[in-house]
């Protein structure tokens, strides 16, 4: 498993990942490594749900986020001459300062849920399998349930950080 | 570790704080980096620049200012480090522009690189492979990671 950072105090958000590797077991390998980044779960290609870490605990799922008030049109004019000039770090450090939901949820307060799937040749993610797909949008459901998520606040890895956008775009749930 | 990564990967990004002679430690926006030697570089070749990758979808982003020359891919292998791919994975941004080429080494190795902007690159892969694995980690499955050759010496 990831290895675990200190306790979530509460969860806000769900962030869906692709694993960028073509294999499950290439990626609970790379957890045993100390202070590895990684996910709550991980979803085979046939649907098998593994729990890699405590949904109480805190993992290194999530990059630096995005400005959500850019995607939503509603940033102050002090945020956005702040974001005037591109410095993701920056960018991270004034999301990290606000409150959800005003920001995207961040490896503080989300489950991180990846799936297994590599980047093809032409640097585009390979399709999620059906199973995949089935699999993520029971757990979606059930950790919605469970710690009380609200469906506005799951996304793809891309919506939250400068990520490939093509990262678990054919996810469902 | 990533099975897709069976070849070298490079990258290169922010590194201000590294030490050169030891590993550093990973943290949730960066990942662990460690000193590796490359052979001395014969040759560098530009086989694209100002690539726009085909995963990106927005038809407003124009890779038309993000060109590298030879100097700035040297530059960039003098500064390379080496790192894990799902730690690199989840923690550095991703850029949809990119440049390419090969390189060839004083003994004989060569490779593919790819750079993309936003600091960081990605993607060379070297033959033999097995040459260049960090003693800690699996041989061929290793990033390596430089610090950031400084905006102004990229042609944007």
């Amino acid at each position: 498993m990831p290895a675990p950072k200190h306790a979530t105090k509460h969860v806000n958000g769900i962030i869906v990942h692709q694993t960028g590797g073509s294999t499950a077991a290439s990626s609970l390998s790379s957890y045993k490594n100390a202070g590895a980044s990684g996910a709550h779960f991980l979803i085979d290609r046939d649907g098998a749900v593994y729990q890699t870490a405590s949904m109480y605990k805190k993992t290194w799922h999530v990059g630096k986020l995005k400005a959500r008030c850019v995607v939503e049109q509603r940033c102050t004019p002090v945020e956005l001459a702040a974001l005037k000039k591109f410095n993701p770090a920056a960018e991270h450090k004034q999301e990290s300062a606000k409150p959800a939901p005003s920001r995207y949820p961040s490896n503080d307060d989300s489950i991180g849920i990846e799936l297994v799937g590599k980047v093809l040749a032409n640097g585009v993610y390979e399709a999620v399998t059906s199973d995949q797909n089935s699999s993520v949008a029971w757990l979606v459901s059930e950790i919605q349930k469970t710690l009380r998520v609200p469906v506005t606040e799951v996304f793809r890895y891309p919506d939250v950080s400068r990520k490939n956008p093509s990262e678990a775009q054919t996810a469902t749930w | 570790m990533v099975a897709r990564c069976n070849g070298m990967l490079v990258i290169l990004l922010a590194l201000g704080c590294a030490a050169r002679n030891r590993c550093t430690v990973g943290t949730e926006l960066m990942p662990p980096l460690c000193p590796v030697k490359l052979p001395a570089i014969r040759t560098v070749s530009i086989v694209s620049n100002a690539d726009k990758s085909p995963a990106e979808t927005d038809p407003n982003v124009s890779c038309a200012g993000f060109t590298v020359d030879e100097q700035v891919v040297r530059r960039y292998f003098e500064l390379t480090r080496s790192t894990n791919e799902n730690d690199a994975h989840h923690t550095l941004d991703y850029s949809p522009c990119q440049a390419a080429g090969e390189v060839v080494f004083e003994d004989g190795q060569t490779g593919r690189w790819t750079l993309s902007q936003a600091r960081l690159a990605e993607g060379i892969r070297l033959r033999p492979e097995e040459t260049l694995g960090h003693p800690q980690r699996q041989p061929g499955r290793d990033e390596i990671c430089g610090r950031p050759v400084r905006p102004h010496r990229l042609r944007r």
